[in-house]
């Protein structure tokens, strides 16, 4: 009687113990499961990604290219220029430029962070993509990137033309004589294309002065290379653009040898939660599928970067 | 010649179980719930902590605030899993495994071992203000009490004890 009373107890015990660890397990697998990852960095190099054409919000352009957030990627820079255990920033750029305003919000975030920066120009990085990566500390490219185009465009296709030939008339009513410069269905004036020109040219004084000024380069230097032409990685560093040809690797030596450090890389990146993706469903990227053609080809890009 | 006294030949009651016991018997339920309930939550504490130093991982708290929030949900379910295991087991079988080695168990001053004086003896391991008091209370009621009595012991109508022989 007593054995069995025993032999119950330890029935009972393991019972709860299995119940127990079900729980904690269960507990932690669901955190896991919710949790993005954005809340669990550690490391002393916040690496922060520039990838896709640069813009101020994360809204996909009409072909559904990746688009690099200048919204999130402050957010990024300024939260690890805030971290104690963060010592470099490791800025991964792949981008042919995109709206001066993006660019200029990332750019002037990387220069406010009292860390040390490095870009690390992949692919390409170009135009704004360069204009970011001369606000570093120190750039690295590989010797076939594609950077510079240090340049502004703001060119559209004008359809003026072919309205005419179908007979489809563009009735002018406008506030204000240049309110409806620059729209697609008819020409540019003259003088219409002198303003514009002066816009254009007063973003690219901003983009030399900046390039200029980070790279501390002379007037006949910058004029030189900022007409607006791209350049390998092996032509950017005889023009003073770049500083080290290489990639990752180099990178993260030249951060070691900097600080005197090891480098434990901690990567910003924003991997939607389960509720996020959940969530994601009914958020407006669900209709832009259905905006049409026309809407989207109206968003205008005067004056982009890149 | 002392005949027909009728002595007991043996005696056995119930007292206060000694200070040592309670502590060793408390020390093995810990070694226990490490491993049962801290096992699994170990991952996700050593990605929330930094495995440095305290200045650092306070630097790293104070940089990153939402991370104490989560931090404090986790502390609080492994309290509750804890309390649970103390409390199911005080509650059906009397004692806890540590308990069961040393051959000590609670009991309660009423008739009947109740569901809720379990969880009042056993509150402790909730990690949430105010019962984060009981760990300093409760040992300085066991040193200054006559029968070496913890508070949530007093407040909960139990005590742990053990069969004395002779």
């Amino acid at each position: 009687m007593a054995k069995q009373k025993k032999k119950n107890n330890w029935g009972v015990v393991l019972g709860v113990i299995i119940f127990l660890f079900i729980m904690a397990y269960l507990f932690s697998a669901l955190l896991s499961v919710f949790l993005s990852g954005d809340e669990l960095k550690q490391g002393n190099v916040a690496k922060i990604s520039v990838k896709g054409v640069i813009m101020t919000d994360n809204t996909e352009d009409f072909f559904g290219s990746s688009v690099a957030d200048s919204t999130t990627i402050v957010a990024d820079i300024e939260d690890a220029a805030a971290n104690p255990m963060i010592e470099a920033i490791l800025l991964e750029i792949n981008s042919p430029g995109g709206a001066p305003v993006a660019t200029d919000e990332i750019a002037q975030a990387l220069e406010r962070s009292n860390k040390t920066t490095v870009a690390w120009i992949r692919e390409v990085g170009t135009s704004g993509g360069y204009w970011i990566a001369s606000s570093a500390d120190h750039i690295i490219a590989n010797r076939m990137s594609i950077t510079g185009s240090i340049g502004v465009i703001g060119s559209y296709l004008d359809f003026s033309g072919f309205l005419n030939d179908w007979n489809v008339s563009y009735e002018r009513l406008v506030g204000g004589k240049y309110k409806d410069a620059g729209i697609p269905y008819r020409q540019l004036t003259a003088e219409e294309r002198r303003l514009f020109q002066k816009k254009i040219d007063l973003l690219h004084q901003e983009f030399k002065d900046s390039v200029q000024k980070n790279r501390r380069l002379t007037n006949s230097q910058i004029e030189n290379v900022a007409q607006g032409e791209f350049y390998l990685g092996s032509e950017a560093k005889n023009l003073n653009l770049i500083d080290q040809l290489g990639g990752e690797r180099e990178a993260i030596e030249h951060i070691e040898k900097k600080l005197n450090i090891t480098a434990e890389i901690v990567v910003y990146e924003h991997e939607p939660s389960l509720l996020e993706i959940l969530s994601g469903l009914l958020n407006d990227r669900s209709f832009f599928f259905g905006k049409g053609l026309a809407e989207g080809m109206q968003q205008g890009r005067i004056g982009w970067v890149g | 010649m002392a005949k027909g006294l009728n002595l007991p030949k043996n005696v056995t009651f119930k007292g206060p179980a000694v200070l040592w016991k309670r502590m060793a018997a408390f020390v093995i339920d810990l070694i226990i719930l490490d491993f049962v309930i801290g096992t699994p939550f170990r991952a996700i504490i050593n990605r929330i902590i930094p495995s440095n130093d305290f200045q650092s991982s306070y630097a790293f708290f104070a940089a990153n605030p939402n991370l104490t929030a989560l931090l404090s949900i986790v502390v609080a379910f492994f309290g509750l899993l804890a309390s649970l295991y103390f409390v199911i087991l005080e509650f059906s079988l009397g004692q806890t495994v540590g308990k069961m080695l040393f051959n000590i168990k609670v009991e309660s001053k009423e008739k009947e071992l109740s569901f809720l004086s379990c969880m009042v003896r056993n509150m402790l391991f909730l990690f949430i203000f105010p019962f984060t008091l009981l760990w300093i209370l409760d040992p300085l009621f066991v040193i200054f009490t006559k029968d070496s009595r913890r508070l949530s012991e007093i407040l909960s109508r139990t005590r742990t004890v053990e069969d004395y022989h002779y």
